[in-house]
């Protein structure tokens, strides 16, 4: 009865249509560019897995139940290094420690966890420059078709890629300096000319050539700066890991068919006509961010190990650094092992100046992982979520899985193929539980186990270029994105959501029961100074709601939690001890991106909600934060659509004051609205878009606005926006 | 080549829509179980089947293809929930409005159970697996599995009291 309702209710869930329609396209694209012409796969739509993989890889040994014990089993073997003994940053290792330290959190049967690592990171999108290079520079280094430049004066006046920090550019796939459009599409480069009405395709860069090989990367984003041209790309290794890696299991070694690592490609873009590859410099990991202060690029990956250690081969347990092709390990020297590891991860910091990149600047390689970056001019802090298990009364017994293997009725079962073996009956496994629980006489009675997130934090000093790690910390409750990270005079803010829970037992033999509570939420806000410790704290905000938004301005802090009404919450953080709750607007909906817009507004894009807390489609909020202490919200519009990738990449809006303009893709459009202090929002236009146009971004030059797709431009006239001209890549790029 | 791998290779090379046809809805209900809302299930169908076609796993057969589609899914879902987790602890009626309207109180007692728990009973009773296989699927012991599809069948005869007893 049980298993027949449920399966009822099972059957009434069922994929949209519209959705696998899409899918099936998608699929079928995917499939023609596994054969012939080296193609890059069409980047992500969906807000799927951006960074996070390398979290989920690290979460996999604790997150799991199975977790627990694998931990315990590995203890069994007394490496010399145990993970639990490293608890404090730990330099000048040896190989030879890193390889036992590595060996130790080997699983023995189960793997599949570096699976994230491969071929993974594709579809992060990321942003833009802003803009370091000079006009001067820019304008008398381009090439001559520059030089009819007629309006250069009202051309300086171009968008930039909507970053987080002023003067720490972000990567993106379209990028722009106000003579040409740069876009990363169909793993191609290409460079148009926008040069007064006229669009021209100038040059085209293959981004899927590495090294030698000709379909070996490719491309996630890119910067541009002055005559650099940076393309960041995902090189694929085909290399198969078949060593030692759950043979019996297929399943897993399918997943581990590709391990990536990660490259930047600098080009010299002087003559925009003809791009010159100066060096392709490339480290082991997948991409998990990037960012440029002034022309030093940082770029960061995470590299799981998903092969077996290897004593007489450090490339099996170190990271790799690669030149044009060319990989030599990690020296020992650069790599640290932090705070305390919890997979067999590296994070691979490199510092490269692109005015003179044939080497880098430095390089740091880090046992821990990470999947949050924030960077400034100064510091790059890399954060990865955890989860802390406390166990109070009865201990954590780690002979129940052997216990329970000894009255195993199939144990046999675990045969050395995967085949469906002989599936137990329902009455079996239940007279096999209740033996195992009677024989243990519950041990477990009692026993009280507390889940809680918590955030690890790595900070390192950028030092122009000579990364180090400085410092590390932790902190309670998970992040939300980048933006729940800042720092200001000295100090580092943070915004985490908590969520712990309590598995509790009791009874006793086939009475025993397990008792789950909590799960309730609650949010935080931590100072730290920069030696990564807590001095300021204001906790439990919010209880039962989460984190949609964070935003920092200097002494004030801005965020919003969301259940049913969207407090948007106004921190004063003018003493890092003590952190005031300054004021809580509530208002219905929530804001997913905030925006400090000018004169003591903050602009918040996100959804507008019904009073059950039901979303129903995009909204538009001015707040007036003019008088800290009482927030209102000014100005606001719903829209019909319902959805944009404004909502969880920053790269995607355009907010503009000076322009007194707000421009986002939303559902298949790309929208734009106007500002009008007195006014309020109204929209100014709309463009439909194909349906094959995705990744959409919108950039203004002048008195020109260009809406910039994975097949196309378009370019309309900002008066009144009528269509001025459109050029197209790909016709036939589905 | 034998005719059978022959028949088999053909099989196995099914068209995207083959595929789709026959394993979408299986994916998508794993992936709902996990993660109880439609749009991360959304996000989860599509990453798992852009992987399949991209890494082209050599499956020998059926049962070992529907076997690394549900692998997949389990890592994807994972991925999205240690990322996603906030999305858990909205409340229950948010996340399942959608999909939810006419269910029974069994499968909303099955949605309140931790993660975990939910996945060895959607594989155990919506997929039929046996015990030995889930403990493949998930890399976990036997005795894991069993434990907590012990503790599961607990809480929801806790919660169904009265109703489907039988679990």
């Amino acid at each position: 009865m049980f298993r027949d309702k449920y399966r009822a209710d099972n059957q009434k869930i069922e994929p949209d249509d519209a959705l696998l329609k899409y899918l099936s396209v998608r699929m079928s694209d995917a499939a023609a560019e596994q054969q012939e012409p080296p193609v890059v796969r069409t980047p992500h739509k969906s807000r799927l897995f951006r960074g996070v993989a390398a979290l989920a890889a690290c979460l996999a040994l604790i997150v799991s139940a199975g977790g627990l014990y694998i931990v315990f089993d590995d203890k069994k073997q007394e490496p010399d290094v145990t993970p639990e003994e490293i608890t404090k940053v730990k330099t000048g290792i040896s190989y030879t420690e890193l390889y036992k330290l590595v060996k130790s959190m080997e699983p023995e049967k189960e793997s599949g966890f570096g699976f994230f690592d491969g071929a993974q990171s594709n579809g992060v999108i990321n942003e833009d420059a802003n803009g370091f290079e000079t006009e001067g520079k820019r304008l008398r280094t381009a090439p001559a078709q520059v030089g009819s430049n007629a309006d250069s004066a009202a051309r300086e006046d171009y968008s930039k890629t909507n970053t987080q920090v002023g003067g720490v550019d972000e990567a993106d796939i379209i990028k722009t300096d106000g003579n040409f459009i740069y876009t990363l599409s169909n793993g191609r480069l290409i460079i148009v000319s926008v040069d007064g009405r006229e669009m021209k395709k100038v040059s085209t860069i293959d981004c899927t050539k590495y090294a030698d090989k000709k379909d070996g990367s490719r491309p996630v984003e890119m910067y541009v700066n002055g005559d650099r041209l940076v393309v960041i790309k995902d090189v694929i290794d085909e290399r198969k890991t078949d060593a030692g890696f759950a043979p019996e299991i297929d399943v897993y070694r399918d997943m581990m068919r590709y391990s990536t690592h990660t490259s930047m490609a600098v080009y010299d873009i002087k003559d925009r006509s003809d791009p010159k590859l100066l060096s392709d410099l490339g480290q082991s990991g997948g991409y998990l961010s990037s960012r440029m202060v002034g022309k030093t690029l940082y770029l960061i990956t995470n590299h799981y190990i998903n092969e077996t250690a290897d004593k007489d081969k450090p490339e099996t347990f170190v990271p790799m650094l690669y030149n044009n092709g060319k990989g030599r390990v990690v020296e020992a020297g650069d790599i640290t092992v932090s705070v305390k590891p919890e997979g067999r991860q590296y994070i691979v910091v490199t510092a490269v100046d692109i005015g003179n990149p044939t080497e880098r600047l430095s390089s740091k390689s880090v046992f821990g992982c990470g999947s949050t970056i924030y960077a400034s001019t100064e510091n790059i802090l890399i954060a990865s979520g955890s989860q802390k298990v406390t166990t109070e009364g009865a201990p954590l017994v780690t002979t129940i899985p052997e216990s329970e293997e000894k009255v195993e009725p199939d144990s046999g079962a675990q045969s050395a193929d995967y085949s469906p073996a002989a599936k137990p009956r329902l009455d079996s496994i239940n007279s096999g539980e209740n033996a195992v629980l009677s024989e243990l006489g519950n041990p477990l009675e009692g026993r009280k186990i507390t889940y809680s997130s918590v955030t690890n934090l790595m900070r390192f000093s950028l030092n122009n270029g000579k990364i180090e790690l400085a410092a590390t910390g932790s902190i309670p409750g998970s992040l939300l994105n980048q933006f729940s990270m800042d720092e200001y005079k000295g100090y580092f803010r943070f915004v985490t959501t908590r969520n712990d829970y309590t598995e509790y037992t009791s009874g006793s033999g086939n009475q025993a029961t397990v008792s789950v509570s909590g799960g309730d939420t609650s949010n935080s806000l931590y100072v730290l100074n920069s030696k990564m410790e807590i001095v300021g704290r204001i906790e439990d905000v919010a209880k039962g709601e989460r984190v949609y938004s964070v935003r920092f301005s200097g002494d004030i802090g801005y965020f919003v939690t969301f259940r049913q009404v969207d407090p948007l919450f106004t921190v004063d953080l003018t003493n890092p001890a003590s952190p005031k709750i300054l004021s809580a607007l509530k208002i219905p909906g929530f804001s997913e991106y905030l925006h400090p817009y000018s004169d003591g507004l903050l602009f918040g894009l996100g959804k507008n909600a019904d009073e059950n807390g039901r979303v129903n489609g995009l909204k538009l909020s001015m707040f007036d934060v003019s008088d800290p202490a009482d927030v209102t919200e000014k100005h606001k519009l719903m829209l019909s659509e319902y959805w944009s990738e404004a909502s969880y990449n920053h790269k995607a809006i355009i907010v503009s004051p000076q322009r007194e303009l707000i421009a986002f893709p939303a559902d298949n459009k790309y929208v734009i609205y106007s500002y009008d202090k007195n006014d309020g929002f109204s929209k100014s236009a709309e463009f439909f878009i194909g349906e094959n146009d995705y990744n959409l971004r919108g950039i203004y030059i002048g008195s020109v606005f260009y809406v910039c797709s994975q097949t196309s431009i378009r370019s309309y006239s900002m008066d009144d926006y009528t269509k001025i001209a459109m050029i197209e890549y790909y016709t036939n790029l589905k | 080549m034998s005719t059978e791998s022959l028949r088999n290779a053909r099989t196995l090379n099914d068209s995207v829509n083959e595929i789709l046809d026959r394993y979408a809805s299986m994916v998508y209900r794993l992936a709902f179980a996990k993660t109880k809302n439609r749009f991360d299930a959304d996000d989860i169908l599509q990453e798992v089947f852009l992987r399949y076609i991209r890494s082209t796993p050599d499956c020998r057969d059926e049962e070992h293809r529907k076997a690394w589609l549900i692998r997949t899914t389990i890592n994807c879902s994972k991925t999205l929930l240690t990322s996603a987790w906030f999305r858990k602890t909205a409340p229950l009626e948010d996340k399942l409005y959608t999909h939810m309207k006419e269910h029974s109180e069994v499968y909303y007692a099955v949605m309140e159970l931790p993660e975990q728990y939910r996945t060895i009973i959607h594989l155990f009773y919506y997929e039929d697996y046996a015990v030995a296989d889930i403990a493949l699927l998930l890399g976990c012991k036997q005795g894991t599995v069993k434990t907590r599809l012990h503790r599961a069948r607990n809480m929801l005869r806790e919660k169904l009291k009265g109703e489907a007893f039988d679990v």
